[in-house]
Formats: structure tokens, C-alpha cells, sequence
């Protein structure tokens, strides 16, 4: 349940909200694909991840090759392969660093939807078969924020697009989306990760996460794909990831919004 | 965090609270529900209760409706405070019959209202997205008020200001200090460079002394962080804050407010005099909701004073039917005319510049300004223009610069503009207020499009031949076919300078003609 508006339609861009401006195409005509949220001015401004980038965490480098910070991670016994690897859909740039300060800090949850396809494509097309896991917030912080952001971007890896998406899996005949399984919990209430420094993100031991207890279901030998909205250090992925691979999950990824 | 319509045991009247407030004598009238749901109730009467003991929360609440989260405090920590009647509750969206209306911004259009399920009502939450920047308001939260004594502030404040009046400043500031005192309305029309800010000090001094709050209200955080030392400065004793989006003086109680106009949403009922800066400039005009804001700021019987030099048409009607009183300065402080605009036509000039050339005109007006030194402005309708413009002319001039509102140097470009190191700055229309370089020329680069209004047109004049030493100047639109905007703006200049500098007609105040 996530609405950019309680309108009809809007023809304003979700971000600016200045009008869009669109010339009309053959789209109007035929709306095969929802028309985008954002004005061109917006879209353009959003940089996607594409070109040479770390194999593991995605980060923007001139070579493909694993990068230093990945390098140190791996060397860590305790810690290597924990996380396969991370997918990031955007850099993080200032108009990102825009967006995601109103979606979570200000509270703007619909604004997710701008996000939607790109998160449903990529997981189509790397993860089918992996079943999706939000990075989970404390209780007390899902009360101030009122919604998990992690929760709404693993909620669109359910969410079918358009006719034309559908018409494509009937084709396809390709096997159901497994559903969305909050499997982690978040038993310590910690300082907002964007606040501490890059030092003490990394220097801080103890892990947040447990498996929930609600669930009684198996994770051995499975796949699993965690959502979260930035990468920063990678510290919380790997956290998050340890709980599963502990309990002897097969493979453990992680598609993120945006690599800082 | 629901809430319910409770009739307190010794209370005729039912009031609104938190569930969490409730006590176990109390009877439920309404709910536990979502607070939006719940009908509305009248405002309560004023406790006579003393509440000097809660300066705290008397000064982050009073003339204020704020968020849970912005009053600082604990639902338990405010309980016995609603309990007694000196902090209410009202909800933050009223239901209408399209959808909602947002109490903070007035917005009522469905298109900008947001649904998600929300993890503190556990439903579907409807938000205003209009504005999200100061925190989500959505149908389940609730805004707080302060509903006890207002905090009084020293009457003893005095002004020290040692600047002198022209005669069309003095009779205009005396009509603001009238105005101030009959809680009327008043329009300032004051050319570009007349001293605007000054005239205010005298009225601004009269309100304080007599206990009141002002606020002035400006288009833009530059004017707030301009306008901040200066008041500071000749008006030590009083008590002001500067709110603008990343102030961090939000919960300051001051007697003199000057905000953006964003900031004044949060206020509620809470100012005597309300000066509303450039009423004609961005986004005023474009966004209604902003106007309502000052009005929900101010209180009922409040004096409100607009200040312009380009009255929009409904301000100027409203004038002409006498509605409105108005005080005109058509002069600036030196005393010598406006310079007039001249037209010149440059030919299709988005070919020219697809082509990597000027027009031959402009052309020869940048490069007469560059080896002169003398410092010019070039105005030009939009960013793309401004970078191709840019490009070309840095070709032979290295030192010229171009700014636009996204520019991250914009500070530092417009320095090197004031002294000296940068002879021809190109801009879009963020420079056509408040600037001043003394000594600088300004031309307008396809002045036919719509950006250029006649308002934008007439401040763009006004920014030549401000300084007393060089009262006058070159002002040239460079167009391929004159608009109404550009006669107009013409016109307006020849009208204000023909105008009698100091005569009795400038001046209409309503109380005269009663």
C-alpha cells in the first residue's frame, strides 16, 4: 500500500514537483509502461551504475576488479564471503542524497515508487528464485519513522509492473516471486548509522540483527537477497548477512539503492 | 497513537487527548481512533491556570502548531499539561469532501497527498506531500498548541539609527508607524534602491515598544541572512530570530520574527504586525498556499504592510479601488530618476547561438563592457542559454563567470563579480533582486520570453545606477520582437519617474477619506 497521490493522476514530477513538460508519444497512446514519476530534469540527474565497478560491492572504479575496501573485508576470516556480493542501482549524488533524505528523514515513504521498476528489473533479472529479506529497522526507530524503507524497496520485488510484464511472464512461464520473509529482527536500538563516523561504523562489534523467532522456517542451503536503501561501508549488509549464513543459508546478496 | 474525545470529571466541555492520557474516571465521548477520523471540537476556553513555572514549553509552543517530534517532549511529558487544558490537540489533515486540506500549508489537492501503510496506526496513512520538508503530517498525527499565557518581552526597546530620511522615506515611514498603530493595511510601492529596509526601523521600533510581535516575512533565505545583523544592530534590546530551512533557531521565542516564507507555516495566530517583503517575488505569487500562511500567522486583528516596487495587477486594482491604502516612493535615496530601459533587436539569436556566435549587438555590448572594466550584468532566460553563452564568451574573455540558482559557486562568483576580478557576469533572473554593485550595467538577452515579466523586467533596471556617485546607466533588452511585459516595464519606469518626488497624491491612507 503505497501511493504517490490520492488523485486520479498527477502530472507533476514526484521530487520537484514542478509540472513534467512531456511530449506526447507513441506512450500516451499505448501506456504499455507506467509513465515516470519524475520530470526529465530529475531523471537526468539520476545516475545509474553502469561501466567498470567493483565485482563485489558495486562501487564505480575504472577497472573491474575487487576494490581495496572489499580487499580488507575478505581478509577478515570471520567475514569473508559472508556477503556474495552488492548491487547498487544509483551513485550516490547530491540529487540522491536529496532524495533519500526526504523518503526517510523528512518521511516522504511514496516517494520509494520512483524506485520501483529498477528495483523489480534488476531482481528479475539476477535473483529469480532468491527470497527477498528487508534489512529491518528497531522497533523504536519504525515507530519515529513510521515505515521501514528497506520493507517498502523488498515489498517491490513482489510487485508485478505493468500489462507488459505480465504478458512476459505468462510467456516465460518462469517460476512465481518467492514472498518477502522479514527474517531478520533488530534487537539493539543504535545511533543512526549515517551519524557516526567511518571508523566507528566499522569498529562497532557487536551485531544488531537476529534471526526472528516468528518464523519457523529453514534457511539452510537457500538463497537470499537483502534490500536496503544505501551502501555506505557495508558494514550492516555483512552484519545482517552473518545471521543468515549462520544458520547455514546457501547465498547471501544484496541489492542496494544507492552506492555512497 | 490514537486519540479520544474525553470528558474530564470536573469539565463541562469534552477535550481532546492522547489515549495515553486518559484516566480511569474520565468519560470516553469518541474514540480511541485515528485523531483525523474524530469530529472536530470547538477551541477550548483559555485555562486561568498560572503557568509561569513552564517557560519551556510556553516558548517552543506558544503562536505555534508543531509536530510531536518538534515540540522536543514526550507524550508523558506533556500529559498533565493537556490534562489541564494548557497545550491542545488539534488534527494535522481536516477531511473535506475531495480528500483532506493540510492545517500547516493549507494544501488541498488530492494529486499532492501521499498513501502508506504506517507502522504507528498500523493502516493506510494519508500525507501531504506539499510539505514533507518540515516533517510528515499525516491522518494520524496531531499538532500541539500552546493554549495559556502568551510570553510577554521587554517594552523598553529603542532604535539606533543614525541615517538620514529623504522626504519621500520619511513621509513613507511615517504612514508604516500609522498603519502599525490602527492595525490596518498598507502597501509600500517603492522604486529599486529607494531604501526600503529603513523606512521600516521606525514602525518596527513603535511595534515592539508596544509589546507586539513582528514578523517579516521574505521570498528568500539570502534576504533573512542579510537582514539578521542588520536589524541585530540597530535594534539591540529586542529579541529576534532568523528562521530560513537550516536555521537553527526554530524554537527561539523572539518579538521580531524574520522568516522565509515557508517557515512562517508553522506559526498560528501568533503575530501583531506582519511585513511582508517583495510581495510580487517568487514564489509568492505562483504559490497561493503561502499567502494563507501569512494569514494563519498573523492574528485576526493584525497591521499587515506589503512592501514591493513592482505591485502585481490584483495589488494595483485593489489600489485603484481605494481598498487598499498604498504609500509610493517614486524616487530612490540620491534622488535622481530610474534609468530607462532602451530596446534593441537582435535578430533570431537561438540560431546565432546554435551557430557558436552572439548576435552582432550583444556581441559588441559584452566586449565594449569587458575592456572598459565596467561591471555588467547579462541576463538571460534560461540555463541552457546561460552555459552556451558562457562557453562562447570565455572563448576570448577567460575572467567572465555565469551563475544560476543550482550553482554550488554562486556565492563566491557573485563576490569576484563586486570586486572587480570578474567584469561580465551572466545570470538567469535569481540576481534581479537585491543585488547591488555599484557602478554596474545590466542588458537583457532575449528579453521577448516569458520568464521576463514586467516585474522581472523593472528590477533588472533597477539594479543599474544605484550608487549616489553613478546615479545613472545603460539598461538595454535585446529582443526579436517587443512583448507587452517590456512596453510595460517601460512604461512603469517613465510613470515612476514623472511622478512628483515628495507630493501629497503618493500618499493614500483609507482613515483620511472616512
Amino acid at each position: 500500500m503505497l501511493k504517490a497521490s490520492i488523485a486520479d493522476s498527477g502530472s507533476d514530477c514526484m521530487f520537484c514537483q514542478e509540472p513534467k513538460n512531456e511530449l506526447p508519444s507513441w506512450g500516451t497512446l499505448l501506456p504499455l509502461f507506467p509513465p515516470s514519476l519524475l520530470c526529465n530534469n530529475c531523471e537526468n540527474q539520476l545516475k545509474a551504475i553502469a561501466g567498470p565497478s567493483c565485482a563485489i560491492c558495486s562501487r564505480p572504479q575504472p577497472v573491474n576488479e575487487v576494490c581495496e575496501d572489499c580487499k580488507r573485508w575478505e581478509s577478515d576470516p570471520d567475514l569473508q564471503g559472508i556477503l556474495d556480493h552488492n548491487r547498487s542501482l544509483y551513485r550516490y549524488n547530491n540529487i540522491m542524497q536529496e532524495m533519500i533524505a526526504q523518503w526517510k528523514y523528512r518521511g516522504d515513504a511514496a516517494l520509494a515508487l520512483i524506485f520501483r521498476e529498477n528495483i523489480r528489473k534488476l531482481y528479475l533479472h539476477h535473483y529469480t528464485g532468491y527470497i527477498p529479506v528487508p534489512i529491518p529497522l528497531s522497533s523504536k526507530r519504525l515507530i519515529e519513522r513510521g515505515f521501514n524503507q528497506s520493507q517498502l524497496l523488498a515489498d517491490f520485488t513482489n510487485e508485478p509492473l505493468a500489462f507488459y510484464e505480465k504478458w512476459q511472464l505468462l510467456t516465460r512461464k518462469s517460476s512465481p516471486v518467492p514472498a518477502v520473509l522479514p527474517l531478520l529482527e533488530r534487537t539493539i536500538h543504535e545511533e543512526k548509522q549515517s551519524k557516526k563516523s567511518r571508523r566507528e561504523r566499522l569498529l562497532a562489534k557487536e551485531n544488531p540483527f537476529q534471526l526472528s523467532s516468528a518464523f519457523k522456517f529453514s534457511v539452510n542451503s537457500k538463497n537470499f537477497i537483502l534490500l536496503d536503501d544505501i551502501y555506505t561501508t557495508g558494514t550492516t549488509l555483512r552484519k545482517a548477512a552473518k545471521r543468515l549464513k549462520e544458520h547455514g543459508a546457501k547465498s547471501v546478496c544484496a541489492i542496494t539503492l544507492a552506492r555512497g | 497513537m490514537y486519540f479520544c474525545h474525553v470528558l474530564l470529571p470536573d469539565k463541562t466541555e469534552p477535550v481532546c487527548l492522547p489515549e495515553l492520557a486518559v484516566e480511569e474516571k474520565d468519560v470516553i465521548q469518541h474514540g480511541p481512533d485515528v485523531i483525523s477520523s474524530l469530529p472536530d471540537l470547538p477551541p477550548p476556553p483559555q485555562p486561568v491556570l498560572a503557568s509561569e513555572h513552564t517557560p519551556f514549553l510556553q516558548n517552543v509552543l506558544y503562536g505555534k502548531e508543531l509536530l510531536l517530534e518538534e515540540t522536543q517532549c514526550t507524550l508523558e511529558e506533556l500529559k498533565p499539561f493537556l490534562r489541564a487544558g494548557l497545550v491542545t490537540v488539534r488534527a494535522g489533515l481536516i477531511p473535506t469532501n475531495k480528500g483532506y486540506q493540510c492545517r500547516r500549508c493549507h494544501n488541498s489537492d488530492p494529486a499532492r497527498f501521499g498513501l502508506f501503510s504506517c507502522a504507528r496506526c498500523q493502516k493506510g496513512c494519508i500525507y501531504c506531500r506539499y510539505c514533507i520538508m518540515m516533517g510528515r503530517i499525516s491522518t494520524c498525527s496531531a499538532l500541539f498548541r500552546w493554549n495559556g499565557a502568551p510570553p510577554s518581552f521587554s517594552p523598553h526597546i529603542s532604535l539606533l539609527w543614525e541615517g538620514v530620511f529623504s522626504k519621500g522615506q520619511k513621509r513613507a515611514a511615517k504612514t508604516i508607524i500609522q498603519t502599525i498603530k490602527e492595525k490596518d493595511e498598507l502597501l509600500v510601492w517603492a522604486v529599486c534602491g529607494a531604501g526600503k529596509t529603513e523606512i521600516l526601523f521606525p514602525g518596527i521600533e513603535t511595534a515592539l515598544q508596544s509589546g507586539a510581535r513582528v514578523l517579516l516575512a521574505t521570498p528568500r533565505t539570502d534576504v533573512v541572512l542579510e537582514l539578521l545583523p542588520r536589524l541585530r544592530r540597530v535594534l539591540p534590546e529586542a529579541i529576534i530570530a532568523g528562521l530560513y530551512g537550516k536555521s537553527e533557531e526554530k524554537q527561539v521565542p523572539a518579538q521580531l520574527v524574520i522568516a522565509t516564507t515557508h517557515q512562517t507555516m508553522r506559526f498560528t495566530d501568533a503575530f501583531d504586525t506582519v511585513i511582508i517583503d517583495e510581495v510580487d517575488a517568487f514564489p509568492y505569487t505562483a504559490e497561493t498556499s503561502l499567502v494563507q500562511a501569512v494569514q494563519k500567522a498573523k492574528k485576526k486583528d493584525a497591521a499587515t504592510i506589503y512592501l514591493t516596487a513592482t505591485p502585481t495587477t490584483t495589488l494595483q486594482k485593489r489600489v485603484q479601488k481605494h481598498t487598499l491604502p498604498v504609500t509610493k516612493i517614486p524616487r530612490r535615496y540620491h534622488g535622481h530618476p530610474l534609468p530607462v530601459p532602451r530596446f534593441q533587436w537582435c535578430g533570431p539569436w537561438k540560431k546565432r547561438l546554435k551557430k557558436g556566435r552572439l548576435p552582432k549587438p550583444v556581441q559588441t555590448w559584452c566586449e565594449k563592457h569587458i575592456q572598459s572594466q565596467m561591471p555588467a550584468f547579462l541576463f538571460v532566460p534560461s540555463v541552457n542559454v546561460l552555459e552556451t553563452i558562457t562557453t562562447i564568451l570565455k572563448k576570448y574573455y577567460s575572467s567572465i563567470e555565469g551563475v544560476h540558482s543550482g550553482d554550488e559557486d554562486r556565492l563566491s562568483k557573485v563576490a569576484a563579480f563586486r570586486n572587480g576580478t570578474c567584469p561580465l557576469l551572466v545570470t538567469t533572473t535569481i540576481l534581479e533582486r537585491g543585488v547591488t554593485v555599484p557602478g554596474a550595467e545590466a542588458a537583457v538577452f532575449g528579453a521577448e520570453e516569458d520568464i521576463f515579466t514586467e516585474s522581472a523586467l523593472v528590477q533588472i533596471a533597477g539594479r543599474v545606477g544605484r550608487s549616489k556617485e553613478q546615479p545613472g546607466g545603460d539598461v538595454v533588452f535585446f529582443h526579436v520582437g517587443k512583448t507587452n511585459a517590456m512596453l510595460a516595464a517601460r512604461r512603469h519606469i517613465l510613470t515612476m519617474n514623472k511622478a512628483p518626488a515628495n507630493g501629497e497624491e503618493n500618499t493614500y491612507v483609507k482613515s483620511k477619506h472616512r
